[in-house]
């Protein structure tokens, strides 16, 4: 990645992205919480749909 | 700003006033930005429909990534244009209120942790460092020497001055890797090491040994990265290991204030 620029958004890998916007931030109290749970939830959700991609990759590299 | 019943307002972050940052013509849902004063405290903002991003809409999609990530991604793009030019202080996706009178009073209970996070990353960015195990050079120091074993004594003291190696050569790299993050928390005004990603998210395969956010001057921003990339051709490259530089954020590491 360029040193000197920030990155365009579409260049963010998304788990970076998530760990730092629903991970980091100030928290303050809105009418709306995205609780911790939630926050596991969330990634809950993308493990499971990132799964599928991810076992084709490593049968790949298994030599299949 | 409407205080009615289809709009919420969305927070983004925290800003020391309007007029000092450049704000981008359009936010979540191509809503327009601005900044929202109050008793010396500024939070950038958008109304958004409450049909769409009402407290419901939330709790509909807080399992579903393919949402959420749209909706980050456009969160992160407001932060990142205004820290290209001036300092913002990130909120916590969502922190989403009903009116603008909810968001004042969160303003009004909060100003003095809000002012203390700005006070910490002003003038300031974030880096963001990782360093993975090179499954290149784990390989390299394998099981396979070559040399047959004569004897069934031989092979054992064979794998047993592997295994001794090999855990040689993972403790110089862990020594290695705390040595670089103490080389760069150095050149930054804070640090924080942050534990390692899951690979099934991240979709990289080799170990992760170091996952940390580096809070750097502005005016350091450039010898820091330099400095990033010397210790990755430098002693990274020489323990195998992998070290990635991503940034410059918005400080969202160095923004989270404890609950009171």
């Amino acid at each position: 990645m360029s040193s000197t620029t920030i990155a365009e958004t579409g260049d963010v890998a998304l788990v970076d992205l998530l760990d730092r916007v629903i991970g980091g931030g100030v928290v303050v109290t809105g009418d709306v919480v995205l609780s911790m749970a939630g926050v596991d939830l969330v990634y809950l959700g993308l493990r499971v749909v990132l799964a599928p991609a991810h076992d084709v990759q490593s049968l790949r590299g298994g030599g299949l | 700003m409407t205080d009615g019943k289809e709009g919420v307002l969305y927070a983004y972050g925290v800003v020391e006033r309007a007029g000092v940052v450049e704000c981008p013509s359009k936010g979540i849902d191509d809503a327009p930005v601005t900044v929202l004063e109050h008793d010396g405290v500024a939070i950038l903002a958008s109304v958004l429909s409450a049909k769409r991003f009402g407290a419901r809409m939330w709790e509909e999609h807080a399992e579903d990534p393919v949402w959420l990530e749209e909706v980050a991604r456009q969160h992160h793009g407001v932060l990142q244009h205004v820290a290209a030019t001036g300092d913002v202080v990130p909120l916590r996706m969502p922190s989403v209120y009903t009116s603008e009178a909810s968001a004042r009073q969160m303003m009004d209970s909060r100003q003095q942790l809000l002012r203390e996070a700005m006070q910490r990353v002003r003038a300031r960015l974030e880096w963001g460092v990782k360093i993975y195990l090179d499954p290149g050079s784990e390989g390299a120091s394998g099981d396979s020497t070559g040399e047959r074993p004569a004897s069934g004594r031989d092979y054992l003291a064979q794998r047993s001055e592997q295994a001794t190696q090999r855990e040689q050569g993972r403790q110089q790299r862990v020594t290695a890797v705390t040595q670089v993050h103490e080389s760069l928390a150095e050149a930054a005004a804070n640090s924080v090491s942050n534990p390692p990603q899951d690979s099934a998210l991240s979709g990289r395969s080799e170990p992760m040994m170091l996952n940390a956010a580096y809070l750097v001057d502005r005016s350091r921003s450039e010898s820091f990265a330099a400095l990033a990339r010397e210790l990755a051709d430098g002693p990274c490259a020489r323990h195998g290991l992998l070290l990635e530089v991503t940034g410059p954020w918005p400080v969202y590491n160095f923004a989270v204030v404890p609950e009171p």
